[in-house]
Protein backbone atom coordinates (compact mmCIF):
# COMPACT_ATOMS: atom_id res chain seq x y z
CA UNK A 1 0.00 0.00 0.00
CA UNK A 2 1.04 3.08 -0.70
CA UNK A 3 1.39 5.17 2.07
CA UNK A 4 2.43 2.25 4.21
CA UNK A 5 5.34 4.29 5.84
CA UNK A 6 2.10 6.03 7.91
CA UNK A 7 1.11 2.52 9.08
CA UNK A 8 3.55 3.59 11.63
CA UNK A 9 1.21 5.50 13.23
CA UNK A 10 -0.95 2.93 13.81
CA UNK A 11 1.53 0.98 16.15
CA UNK A 12 0.30 0.04 19.18
CA UNK A 13 3.55 0.89 20.77
CA UNK A 14 3.56 4.69 19.37
CA UNK A 15 -0.08 5.06 19.94
CA UNK A 16 0.10 4.44 23.80
CA UNK A 17 2.82 6.73 23.85
CA UNK A 18 1.63 8.94 21.54
CA UNK A 19 3.09 12.39 22.80
CA UNK A 20 5.09 13.47 19.80
CA UNK A 21 3.86 13.93 16.57
CA UNK A 22 7.46 14.16 15.27
CA UNK A 23 8.92 11.30 16.59
CA UNK A 24 5.68 9.38 15.65
CA UNK A 25 6.53 10.05 11.91
CA UNK A 26 10.22 9.32 12.53
CA UNK A 27 10.12 6.09 13.54
CA UNK A 28 10.67 3.56 11.87
CA UNK A 29 10.06 -0.30 11.60
CA UNK A 30 7.07 -2.62 10.42
CA UNK A 31 3.40 -2.65 11.65
CA UNK A 32 2.71 -3.70 15.03
CA UNK A 33 2.09 -7.62 15.57
CA UNK A 34 -1.24 -6.73 16.47
CA UNK A 35 -1.99 -5.75 13.08
CA UNK A 36 -1.01 -8.95 12.00
CA UNK A 37 -3.49 -10.55 9.48
CA UNK A 38 -2.43 -14.37 10.05
CA UNK A 39 -2.85 -13.80 13.82
CA UNK A 40 -6.33 -13.25 13.24
CA UNK A 41 -9.47 -16.41 13.41
CA UNK A 42 -11.83 -16.34 10.61
CA UNK A 43 -14.68 -16.10 13.03
CA UNK A 44 -13.56 -12.08 13.51
CA UNK A 45 -13.93 -11.36 9.83
CA UNK A 46 -16.70 -13.16 9.37
CA UNK A 47 -18.80 -11.75 12.28
CA UNK A 48 -17.87 -8.22 11.27
CA UNK A 49 -19.58 -9.67 7.45
CA UNK A 50 -16.67 -9.30 5.26
CA UNK A 51 -18.09 -10.95 2.55
CA UNK A 52 -14.95 -12.53 1.35
CA UNK A 53 -16.35 -11.52 -2.09
CA UNK A 54 -12.87 -10.05 -2.96
CA UNK A 55 -9.79 -10.72 -0.94
CA UNK A 56 -10.12 -8.56 2.42
CA UNK A 57 -6.82 -7.71 3.52
CA UNK A 58 -7.77 -7.63 7.21
CA UNK A 59 -4.34 -5.82 7.97
CA UNK A 60 -5.24 -3.14 5.66
CA UNK A 61 -8.24 -2.80 6.31
CA UNK A 62 -7.52 -2.01 10.53
CA UNK A 63 -5.16 0.69 9.04
CA UNK A 64 -7.87 2.46 7.18
CA UNK A 65 -10.36 1.83 10.05
CA UNK A 66 -7.61 3.39 12.50
CA UNK A 67 -6.54 6.42 10.44
CA UNK A 68 -10.65 7.48 10.00
CA UNK A 69 -10.67 6.88 14.26
CA UNK A 70 -7.81 9.26 14.61
CA UNK A 71 -9.79 11.71 12.67
CA UNK A 72 -13.47 10.77 14.55
CA UNK A 73 -11.12 11.67 17.93
CA UNK A 74 -10.31 14.90 16.68
CA UNK A 75 -13.30 16.21 15.43
CA UNK A 76 -15.07 14.19 18.90
CA UNK A 77 -13.10 16.44 20.98
CA UNK A 78 -13.21 19.33 19.11
CA UNK A 79 -16.97 19.78 19.28
CA UNK A 80 -17.22 18.44 23.13
CA UNK A 81 -14.43 21.17 24.08
CA UNK A 82 -16.37 23.53 22.08
CA UNK A 83 -19.54 22.78 23.77
CA UNK A 84 -18.39 23.09 26.92
CA UNK A 85 -16.82 26.33 26.19
CA UNK A 86 -19.56 28.67 27.74
CA UNK A 87 -19.86 31.87 25.57
CA UNK A 88 -18.38 30.53 22.64
CA UNK A 89 -21.40 28.59 20.16
CA UNK A 90 -23.85 31.09 20.12
CA UNK A 91 -27.93 29.59 20.93
CA UNK A 92 -28.77 29.54 17.60
CA UNK A 93 -25.64 27.57 16.42
CA UNK A 94 -26.13 24.51 19.70
CA UNK A 95 -28.51 22.53 17.79
CA UNK A 96 -26.43 22.17 15.13
CA UNK A 97 -23.08 21.72 16.70
CA UNK A 98 -25.14 19.09 19.40
CA UNK A 99 -26.05 16.88 16.61
CA UNK A 100 -22.63 16.84 14.37
CA UNK A 101 -21.42 15.87 18.44
CA UNK A 102 -23.65 13.21 19.03
CA UNK A 103 -22.33 11.77 15.34
CA UNK A 104 -18.76 12.52 16.19
CA UNK A 105 -19.32 10.23 19.27
CA UNK A 106 -21.13 7.98 17.71
CA UNK A 107 -18.11 7.55 15.01
CA UNK A 108 -15.54 6.67 17.52
CA UNK A 109 -17.39 4.03 19.30
CA UNK A 110 -18.41 2.65 16.23
CA UNK A 111 -14.86 2.13 14.57
CA UNK A 112 -13.61 1.17 17.96
CA UNK A 113 -16.01 -2.20 17.98
CA UNK A 114 -14.88 -2.57 14.00
CA UNK A 115 -11.10 -2.43 14.62
CA UNK A 116 -11.66 -4.98 17.94
CA UNK A 117 -13.81 -7.56 15.86
CA UNK A 118 -11.14 -7.66 13.42
CA UNK A 119 -9.16 -8.90 15.69
CA UNK A 120 -7.55 -5.65 15.87
CA UNK A 121 -6.28 -2.55 18.25
CA UNK A 122 -7.25 0.77 18.03
CA UNK A 123 -5.22 3.59 18.40
CA UNK A 124 -5.36 5.62 21.27
CA UNK A 125 -7.05 8.99 21.59
CA UNK A 126 -4.17 11.44 20.92
CA UNK A 127 -3.28 14.70 22.85
CA UNK A 128 -5.34 17.51 20.48
CA UNK A 129 -3.92 21.24 20.26
CA UNK A 130 -6.84 22.64 18.40
CA UNK A 131 -4.67 26.27 18.62
CA UNK A 132 -1.75 24.50 16.59
CA UNK A 133 1.16 25.93 18.62
CA UNK A 134 -0.53 28.98 18.84
CA UNK A 135 -1.90 29.64 15.04
CA UNK A 136 -5.49 29.81 15.95
CA UNK A 137 -7.74 30.61 18.95
CA UNK A 138 -10.90 28.64 18.30
CA UNK A 139 -12.10 28.32 21.74
CA UNK A 140 -12.05 32.40 22.28
CA UNK A 141 -13.70 33.30 18.66
CA UNK A 142 -16.53 31.84 17.48
CA UNK A 143 -15.43 32.85 13.77
CA UNK A 144 -12.42 30.92 13.94
CA UNK A 145 -14.18 27.98 15.77
CA UNK A 146 -16.33 27.63 12.66
CA UNK A 147 -13.84 27.73 10.22
CA UNK A 148 -11.81 25.01 11.99
CA UNK A 149 -14.87 23.19 12.67
CA UNK A 150 -15.39 23.79 8.28
CA UNK A 151 -11.72 22.80 7.87
CA UNK A 152 -11.64 19.68 9.60
CA UNK A 153 -15.21 18.58 8.23
CA UNK A 154 -13.80 19.06 4.71
CA UNK A 155 -10.63 17.27 5.09
CA UNK A 156 -13.06 14.15 6.75
CA UNK A 157 -14.61 13.69 3.67
CA UNK A 158 -11.77 14.05 1.62
CA UNK A 159 -9.91 11.48 4.03
CA UNK A 160 -13.03 8.91 3.56
CA UNK A 161 -13.35 8.94 -0.01
CA UNK A 162 -9.30 8.50 -0.11
CA UNK A 163 -9.54 5.82 1.53
CA UNK A 164 -12.96 3.79 -0.21
CA UNK A 165 -10.52 2.05 -3.07
CA UNK A 166 -8.48 0.39 0.36
CA UNK A 167 -11.90 -1.20 1.10
CA UNK A 168 -13.03 -2.75 -1.62
CA UNK A 169 -13.71 -6.59 -1.61
CA UNK A 170 -14.58 -5.69 2.67
CA UNK A 171 -18.27 -6.17 2.05
CA UNK A 172 -20.42 -4.11 4.90
CA UNK A 173 -16.88 -2.54 6.02
CA UNK A 174 -16.87 -0.27 3.25
CA UNK A 175 -20.38 -0.01 3.31
CA UNK A 176 -20.02 1.79 6.87
CA UNK A 177 -17.44 3.76 5.92
CA UNK A 178 -19.15 5.02 2.39
CA UNK A 179 -22.53 5.17 5.39
CA UNK A 180 -20.05 7.27 7.68
CA UNK A 181 -18.86 9.67 4.93
CA UNK A 182 -22.21 11.29 3.61
CA UNK A 183 -22.84 12.00 7.22
CA UNK A 184 -19.56 14.00 7.11
CA UNK A 185 -20.66 15.91 4.05
CA UNK A 186 -23.75 16.73 5.24
CA UNK A 187 -21.64 18.39 8.24
CA UNK A 188 -19.54 19.63 5.81
CA UNK A 189 -22.05 21.68 4.25
CA UNK A 190 -24.17 22.86 7.29
CA UNK A 191 -21.01 24.38 8.47
CA UNK A 192 -20.39 25.96 5.91
CA UNK A 193 -24.06 27.59 5.81
CA UNK A 194 -23.71 28.45 9.45
CA UNK A 195 -20.58 30.24 8.68
CA UNK A 196 -22.48 31.69 5.62
CA UNK A 197 -24.97 32.75 8.39
CA UNK A 198 -23.27 34.31 10.58
CA UNK A 199 -21.25 36.62 8.44
CA UNK A 200 -24.45 37.52 6.58
CA UNK A 201 -22.82 36.74 2.69
CA UNK A 202 -24.06 33.63 2.89
CA UNK A 203 -20.94 32.55 2.13
CA UNK A 204 -19.24 29.93 1.20
CA UNK A 205 -21.57 28.18 -0.46
CA UNK A 206 -22.49 23.72 1.16
CA UNK A 207 -19.84 22.93 -1.89
CA UNK A 208 -16.48 23.55 -2.68
CA UNK A 209 -16.05 25.90 -5.46
CA UNK A 210 -12.56 25.87 -7.00
CA UNK A 211 -10.15 24.98 -4.39
CA UNK A 212 -11.41 28.37 -2.69
CA UNK A 213 -11.14 29.39 0.64
CA UNK A 214 -11.20 32.27 2.67
CA UNK A 215 -9.00 31.53 5.63
CA UNK A 216 -5.39 31.02 4.03
CA UNK A 217 -4.07 28.41 6.73
CA UNK A 218 -6.65 26.07 5.48
CA UNK A 219 -5.20 26.16 1.50
CA UNK A 220 -3.83 22.84 2.62
CA UNK A 221 -7.54 21.15 3.04
CA UNK A 222 -8.64 22.61 -0.33
CA UNK A 223 -5.40 21.30 -2.47
CA UNK A 224 -6.97 19.66 -5.88
CA UNK A 225 -10.62 20.45 -5.55
CA UNK A 226 -9.94 22.51 -8.61
CA UNK A 227 -9.84 18.97 -11.12
CA UNK A 228 -12.11 19.21 -13.78
CA UNK A 229 -11.04 16.00 -14.86
CA UNK A 230 -13.25 12.83 -14.29
CA UNK A 231 -12.45 9.18 -15.61
CA UNK A 232 -10.86 11.11 -18.53
CA UNK A 233 -13.68 13.33 -18.87
CA UNK A 234 -13.35 17.13 -18.73
CA UNK A 235 -16.55 17.67 -17.00
CA UNK A 236 -15.73 21.49 -17.66
CA UNK A 237 -15.72 21.01 -21.15
CA UNK A 238 -19.43 18.75 -21.63
CA UNK A 239 -21.67 20.08 -23.82
CA UNK A 240 -24.27 22.68 -22.17
CA UNK A 241 -27.82 21.18 -22.85
CA UNK A 242 -30.23 23.36 -24.88
CA UNK A 243 -32.80 25.51 -23.19
CA UNK A 244 -31.32 25.55 -20.18
CA UNK A 245 -30.47 28.82 -18.79
CA UNK A 246 -28.12 30.13 -17.03
CA UNK A 247 -25.72 27.79 -18.83
CA UNK A 248 -25.29 25.19 -15.88
CA UNK A 249 -21.68 23.84 -16.83
CA UNK A 250 -19.21 26.08 -16.31
CA UNK A 251 -15.91 26.10 -14.78
CA UNK A 252 -17.28 26.58 -10.93
CA UNK A 253 -20.28 24.42 -11.66
CA UNK A 254 -17.54 21.46 -12.75
CA UNK A 255 -15.41 22.06 -9.89
CA UNK A 256 -18.37 21.82 -6.86
CA UNK A 257 -20.13 19.02 -9.11
CA UNK A 258 -17.42 16.51 -7.37
CA UNK A 259 -15.42 16.55 -4.16
CA UNK A 260 -11.57 15.28 -4.87
CA UNK A 261 -10.50 12.50 -2.20
CA UNK A 262 -7.32 13.21 -0.13
CA UNK A 263 -4.44 10.64 0.37
CA UNK A 264 -4.03 9.45 4.05
CA UNK A 265 -0.27 11.44 3.75
CA UNK A 266 -2.05 14.41 2.63
CA UNK A 267 -4.87 14.51 5.68
CA UNK A 268 -2.43 13.00 8.29
CA UNK A 269 -0.11 16.60 7.45
CA UNK A 270 -3.31 18.45 8.16
CA UNK A 271 -4.26 16.68 10.82
CA UNK A 272 -0.70 16.32 12.74
CA UNK A 273 -0.87 20.28 12.86
CA UNK A 274 -3.54 19.87 16.12
CA UNK A 275 -1.90 16.84 17.56
CA UNK A 276 -0.16 17.89 20.24
CA UNK B 1 -32.05 12.91 -31.91
CA UNK B 2 -32.39 9.15 -33.81
CA UNK B 3 -35.85 7.35 -34.12
CA UNK B 4 -34.09 4.42 -35.89
CA UNK B 5 -35.81 1.26 -36.37
CA UNK B 6 -33.06 -0.66 -35.01
CA UNK B 7 -31.61 1.48 -32.48
CA UNK B 8 -29.05 -1.62 -31.07
CA UNK B 9 -27.23 -1.46 -34.43
CA UNK B 10 -27.21 1.93 -35.23
CA UNK B 11 -25.97 2.82 -31.70
CA UNK B 12 -23.30 0.08 -31.90
CA UNK B 13 -22.28 2.13 -35.63
CA UNK B 14 -22.48 4.88 -34.32
CA UNK B 15 -20.01 4.55 -31.33
CA UNK B 16 -17.94 2.95 -34.20
CA UNK B 17 -17.82 6.03 -35.68
CA UNK B 18 -20.01 8.82 -34.74
CA UNK B 19 -20.54 11.22 -37.70
CA UNK B 20 -18.20 13.96 -36.38
CA UNK B 21 -15.08 11.19 -36.64
CA UNK B 22 -14.84 10.86 -33.16
CA UNK B 23 -15.41 7.73 -30.88
CA UNK B 24 -16.61 7.25 -27.48
CA UNK B 25 -16.58 4.11 -26.00
CA UNK B 26 -16.33 2.92 -22.68
CA UNK B 27 -13.96 0.09 -21.96
CA UNK B 28 -14.02 -1.86 -18.26
CA UNK B 29 -12.06 -5.12 -17.33
CA UNK B 30 -11.49 -6.20 -14.04
CA UNK B 31 -9.45 -3.04 -12.62
CA UNK B 32 -8.27 -1.31 -15.61
CA UNK B 33 -9.44 2.35 -15.83
CA UNK B 34 -11.73 3.58 -17.69
CA UNK B 35 -11.39 4.67 -20.67
CA UNK B 36 -13.37 7.36 -22.24
CA UNK B 37 -13.02 9.86 -25.04
CA UNK B 38 -15.36 12.99 -25.39
CA UNK B 39 -17.78 13.15 -28.16
CA UNK B 40 -20.49 16.17 -29.05
CA UNK B 41 -24.08 15.45 -29.55
CA UNK B 42 -27.08 13.39 -27.86
CA UNK B 43 -26.62 10.93 -31.15
CA UNK B 44 -27.81 7.92 -28.69
CA UNK B 45 -30.75 9.66 -26.77
CA UNK B 46 -34.30 8.28 -27.93
CA UNK B 47 -37.25 9.60 -27.04
CA UNK B 48 -39.19 7.10 -24.79
CA UNK B 49 -42.27 8.77 -25.10
CA UNK B 50 -43.05 8.12 -28.63
CA UNK B 51 -43.28 4.23 -28.34
CA UNK B 52 -40.02 2.84 -30.76
CA UNK B 53 -37.70 1.37 -28.03
CA UNK B 54 -34.71 3.04 -27.25
CA UNK B 55 -31.21 2.06 -26.65
CA UNK B 56 -31.72 -1.18 -24.29
CA UNK B 57 -35.05 -0.18 -24.56
CA UNK B 58 -37.72 -3.00 -24.62
CA UNK B 59 -40.99 -2.34 -26.79
CA UNK B 60 -42.69 -1.97 -23.57
CA UNK B 61 -40.39 0.88 -23.11
CA UNK B 62 -38.83 -0.50 -20.53
CA UNK B 63 -35.36 0.05 -19.71
CA UNK B 64 -32.31 -2.15 -19.38
CA UNK B 65 -29.55 -0.87 -16.87
CA UNK B 66 -27.37 -3.68 -17.48
CA UNK B 67 -25.25 -5.81 -15.35
CA UNK B 68 -22.13 -4.82 -13.47
CA UNK B 69 -20.22 -1.93 -13.32
CA UNK B 70 -22.24 -0.70 -16.17
CA UNK B 71 -24.88 -1.17 -14.64
CA UNK B 72 -24.29 0.30 -11.86
CA UNK B 73 -23.19 3.41 -13.92
CA UNK B 74 -26.98 3.37 -15.92
CA UNK B 75 -28.61 2.94 -12.12
CA UNK B 76 -26.80 6.07 -11.17
CA UNK B 77 -27.17 7.56 -14.25
CA UNK B 78 -31.22 6.98 -13.90
CA UNK B 79 -31.00 8.87 -11.03
CA UNK B 80 -28.60 11.86 -11.92
CA UNK B 81 -31.49 12.26 -15.10
CA UNK B 82 -34.31 12.64 -12.96
CA UNK B 83 -32.94 14.68 -10.31
CA UNK B 84 -31.60 17.07 -13.13
CA UNK B 85 -35.01 16.90 -14.90
CA UNK B 86 -36.51 17.80 -11.56
CA UNK B 87 -34.10 20.91 -10.92
CA UNK B 88 -34.80 21.89 -14.07
CA UNK B 89 -38.65 22.73 -13.77
CA UNK B 90 -37.62 24.39 -10.26
CA UNK B 91 -35.43 26.50 -11.73
CA UNK B 92 -37.18 27.78 -15.07
CA UNK B 93 -40.40 28.66 -12.73
CA UNK B 94 -38.93 29.05 -9.00
CA UNK B 95 -41.90 28.12 -6.54
CA UNK B 96 -43.90 31.44 -5.13
CA UNK B 97 -41.97 33.49 -2.26
CA UNK B 98 -38.38 32.13 -3.48
CA UNK B 99 -36.00 34.15 -1.97
CA UNK B 100 -32.80 35.12 -3.69
CA UNK B 101 -30.49 32.85 -1.55
CA UNK B 102 -32.86 29.98 -2.54
CA UNK B 103 -32.68 30.67 -5.65
CA UNK B 104 -28.65 30.56 -5.88
CA UNK B 105 -28.84 27.23 -4.29
CA UNK B 106 -31.50 25.48 -6.32
CA UNK B 107 -29.65 26.98 -9.61
CA UNK B 108 -26.19 25.30 -8.42
CA UNK B 109 -27.79 22.02 -7.51
CA UNK B 110 -29.70 21.97 -10.67
CA UNK B 111 -26.15 22.33 -12.18
CA UNK B 112 -24.31 19.97 -10.62
CA UNK B 113 -27.32 17.06 -11.55
CA UNK B 114 -26.92 18.13 -15.15
CA UNK B 115 -23.17 17.59 -14.77
CA UNK B 116 -23.40 14.28 -13.08
CA UNK B 117 -26.14 13.80 -15.94
CA UNK B 118 -23.78 14.59 -19.07
CA UNK B 119 -21.00 13.05 -17.44
CA UNK B 120 -22.34 9.79 -17.44
CA UNK B 121 -23.56 10.10 -20.78
CA UNK B 122 -20.23 10.53 -21.46
CA UNK B 123 -18.62 7.78 -19.75
CA UNK B 124 -21.21 4.87 -21.01
CA UNK B 125 -21.22 6.13 -24.48
CA UNK B 126 -23.21 3.45 -26.00
CA UNK B 127 -23.73 1.57 -23.25
CA UNK B 128 -25.88 3.76 -21.50
CA UNK B 129 -29.40 4.00 -21.33
CA UNK B 130 -31.33 6.39 -23.21
CA UNK B 131 -32.84 9.98 -22.06
CA UNK B 132 -35.58 9.16 -19.89
CA UNK B 133 -39.14 10.76 -19.02
CA UNK B 134 -40.54 11.50 -15.87
CA UNK B 135 -43.86 12.24 -14.06
CA UNK B 136 -43.75 14.65 -11.55
CA UNK B 137 -47.44 15.78 -11.73
CA UNK B 138 -47.07 15.03 -7.94
CA UNK B 139 -45.08 18.31 -7.24
CA UNK B 140 -46.36 21.86 -6.91
CA UNK B 141 -43.81 23.53 -8.45
CA UNK B 142 -45.22 26.59 -6.71
CA UNK B 143 -45.41 25.74 -3.75
CA UNK B 144 -42.06 25.97 -1.40
CA UNK B 145 -43.37 23.01 0.60
CA UNK B 146 -44.19 20.79 -2.19
CA UNK B 147 -40.70 21.46 -4.20
CA UNK B 148 -38.36 21.81 -1.06
CA UNK B 149 -40.22 18.20 0.24
CA UNK B 150 -39.65 16.27 -2.94
CA UNK B 151 -35.82 17.87 -3.70
CA UNK B 152 -35.04 16.35 -0.03
CA UNK B 153 -36.52 12.80 -1.09
CA UNK B 154 -34.34 12.98 -4.11
CA UNK B 155 -31.07 14.06 -2.57
CA UNK B 156 -31.36 11.48 0.23
CA UNK B 157 -32.29 8.85 -1.68
CA UNK B 158 -29.57 9.45 -4.10
CA UNK B 159 -27.30 9.53 -1.17
CA UNK B 160 -29.24 6.07 0.42
CA UNK B 161 -28.57 4.71 -3.50
CA UNK B 162 -24.64 5.24 -3.94
CA UNK B 163 -23.95 4.24 -0.15
CA UNK B 164 -25.44 1.13 -1.18
CA UNK B 165 -24.41 0.40 -4.19
CA UNK B 166 -20.39 0.84 -3.67
CA UNK B 167 -19.93 -2.69 -2.67
CA UNK B 168 -21.36 -3.37 -5.54
CA UNK B 169 -18.57 -2.10 -8.17
CA UNK B 170 -15.45 -4.08 -9.54
CA UNK B 171 -13.97 -0.76 -10.08
CA UNK B 172 -11.72 1.00 -7.88
CA UNK B 173 -11.59 4.28 -10.33
CA UNK B 174 -15.54 3.96 -10.67
CA UNK B 175 -15.78 3.61 -6.89
CA UNK B 176 -13.77 7.04 -6.51
CA UNK B 177 -15.77 8.95 -9.04
CA UNK B 178 -19.13 7.56 -7.21
CA UNK B 179 -17.37 8.60 -3.70
CA UNK B 180 -16.88 12.09 -5.37
CA UNK B 181 -20.23 12.69 -6.18
CA UNK B 182 -22.18 11.41 -3.21
CA UNK B 183 -20.34 13.83 -1.13
CA UNK B 184 -22.11 16.36 -3.36
CA UNK B 185 -25.43 14.72 -2.97
CA UNK B 186 -25.14 14.71 0.86
CA UNK B 187 -24.18 18.70 0.63
CA UNK B 188 -27.39 18.70 -1.35
CA UNK B 189 -28.94 16.93 0.92
CA UNK B 190 -28.10 18.85 4.34
CA UNK B 191 -29.21 22.24 2.01
CA UNK B 192 -32.04 21.45 0.99
CA UNK B 193 -33.36 20.10 4.56
CA UNK B 194 -31.75 23.58 6.41
CA UNK B 195 -33.47 25.08 3.83
CA UNK B 196 -36.54 23.76 5.39
CA UNK B 197 -35.70 23.77 8.67
CA UNK B 198 -32.72 26.09 9.36
CA UNK B 199 -30.44 25.62 12.36
CA UNK B 200 -32.03 22.69 13.13
CA UNK B 201 -30.64 19.22 13.65
CA UNK B 202 -32.22 18.02 10.29
CA UNK B 203 -29.82 18.42 7.86
CA UNK B 204 -28.47 15.44 9.40
CA UNK B 205 -31.61 14.72 11.49
CA UNK B 206 -32.48 11.41 13.69
CA UNK B 207 -34.65 10.65 11.11
CA UNK B 208 -32.30 9.75 8.54
CA UNK B 209 -28.85 9.14 10.30
CA UNK B 210 -29.27 6.29 13.12
CA UNK B 211 -27.93 6.01 16.47
CA UNK B 212 -24.55 4.98 14.84
CA UNK B 213 -24.20 8.10 12.96
CA UNK B 214 -24.85 6.23 9.90
CA UNK B 215 -26.29 7.30 7.04
CA UNK B 216 -28.90 5.31 5.04
CA UNK B 217 -27.73 2.52 2.54
CA UNK B 218 -29.81 1.13 0.00
CA UNK B 219 -30.02 -1.73 -2.05
CA UNK B 220 -30.80 -0.90 -6.02
CA UNK B 221 -34.10 -2.28 -5.86
CA UNK B 222 -35.20 -0.37 -2.88
CA UNK B 223 -33.85 2.98 -4.29
CA UNK B 224 -35.80 2.05 -8.02
CA UNK B 225 -39.36 1.47 -5.77
CA UNK B 226 -39.47 4.83 -3.96
CA UNK B 227 -38.19 6.53 -7.38
CA UNK B 228 -40.52 4.75 -9.43
CA UNK B 229 -43.38 7.04 -8.91
CA UNK B 230 -41.62 9.73 -10.99
CA UNK B 231 -39.92 7.52 -14.14
CA UNK B 232 -42.73 6.95 -16.95
CA UNK B 233 -40.76 3.68 -18.41
CA UNK B 234 -39.98 0.66 -16.90
CA UNK B 235 -36.56 0.26 -15.30
CA UNK B 236 -35.09 -2.80 -15.34
CA UNK B 237 -32.44 -3.91 -12.79
CA UNK B 238 -32.41 -7.82 -12.18
CA UNK B 239 -29.36 -7.64 -13.94
CA UNK B 240 -27.65 -5.38 -11.42
CA UNK B 241 -24.84 -6.98 -9.27
CA UNK B 242 -25.82 -8.10 -5.72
Amino acid sequence: MKDQSLFQLFDSEIAEGLTSRRAALRKAGTMGAVLAAGALPLAFRRAFGADGSGSMNTEQVVGVLNFALTLEFLEDEYYVQGLETPGLIPEDGRAVYEQISKHESAHVDLLIAAIESLGGQPVAKPEFDFTAGGTFNPFEDYHVYLALSQGFEDTGVRAYKGQAGNLMGSGSILTTALQIHSVEARHAAQVRRLRGFYNGQNDPPAWIEFGRTDVDALKPVYRGENNRLQLGIRVDQLENPEGVSPAPITQETATESYDEPLTMEEVLAIAGLFIA
Amino acid sequence: MSNATDPTQEAAAEAASAPNGRRRFLRLSGGAALLATTAAGCDLFFDKGDGDGGDGGGDDGSVQLGAGDIGILNYAYTLEQLEAAFYIKVVDSFYRGATDHEKTVLTDVRDHEIIHREFYDQALGSDGIPALTFNFSSVDFGSRESVLQTAKTFEDLGVAAYNGAGRLLESADILTIAGKIVSVEARHAATIRDLLQPLSTSFAGDDIIDEQGLDRAFPPATVLEQAAPFILPRIIADNLPS
